[in-house]
């Protein structure tokens, strides 16, 4: 997962590990469970945020449509400014350019 | 206190079943004992606390089917990345949002010790009559 120097970081989820987050959910319609659509933002953003980093809270989590399995998924993640509250760190989600989900983590 | 089985309400199927019971319900708030004992990562502590939302939402009048969807979660704070052990999943109804539901999660270990908590937005499947 490439990241760069100016606190970014983006990852390819390939279409064979989103099939294996839908396990049970939903077998006649997978989806990716939302919780788990979050998990893949903080593996991201916690590149963005920095070695050592460590996720301490989901300022929100919006989903725009299901993530489904049939492609592979895009995670971008950009570093915010500092707070009293920790590093915030915006994220998202994207399928063919589409956004499906957009979150603001916090890492200390 | 009598609340069906939410593996029969439920259109999750196992492995995602996480909820086992429903210990605790008064119309407002449902706890629920999970499925196993973990270990649990945190995506899957807030995935159980969706799913006893989605249990206390759908047992509400005019409540969300079982084809509801997450449309986000707010102010989740985590207390750990992982926990391993039994858990219980605490839903509490939070506000109607036209037709959608609010509802506060939290997840606690044995000994009663927050694991994490947050809000969960629940909606209505595209489509689907509210």
């Amino acid at each position: 997962m490439p990241t760069d120097p100016h606190g970014g970081a983006r990852a390819v989820v390939s279409r064979e590990r989103l099939h294996a987050l839908c396990a049970g959910h939903f077998p006649d319609d997978p989806i990716v469970p939302g919780a788990y659509v979050a998990g893949l933002l903080a593996e991201v953003g916690a590149l963005a945020a920095g070695r050592g980093a460590r996720l301490v809270g989901i300022e929100r989590c919006t989903f725009l449509e299901p993530l489904r399995p049939t492609e592979d998924a895009v995670v971008t993640a950009a570093r915010g400014t500092p707070g009293p509250d920790g590093l915030g760190v915006a994220c998202e989600v994207s399928v063919r350019g589409r956004p499906v989900a957009r979150g603001l983590l916090r890492f200390t | 206190m009598s609340f069906p089985d939410p593996a029969a309400l439920l259109r999750h199927r196992p492995p995602a079943v996480l909820v086992r019971e429903v210990v605790e319900f008064d119309g407002q708030r449902l706890v629920a004992t999970s499925n196993g004992a973990g270990p649990w990562t945190w995506p899957q502590l807030l995935e159980g606390g969706a799913q006893a939302a989605g249990l206390l939402a759908g047992a509400q009048p005019r409540g969300l089917g079982r084809r509801a969807v997450v449309a986000d979660y707010r102010g989740v704070r985590l207390g750990a990345p992982m926990h391993a052990g039994a858990v219980r999943f605490v839903a509490t109804i939070e506000r109607r949002v036209l037709h959608c539901w609010r509802c506060r999660i939290a997840v606690h270990d044995a000994s009663g010790g927050l694991l994490l908590e947050g809000t969960v937005t629940l909606a209505p499947a595209s489509g689907e009559a509210p």
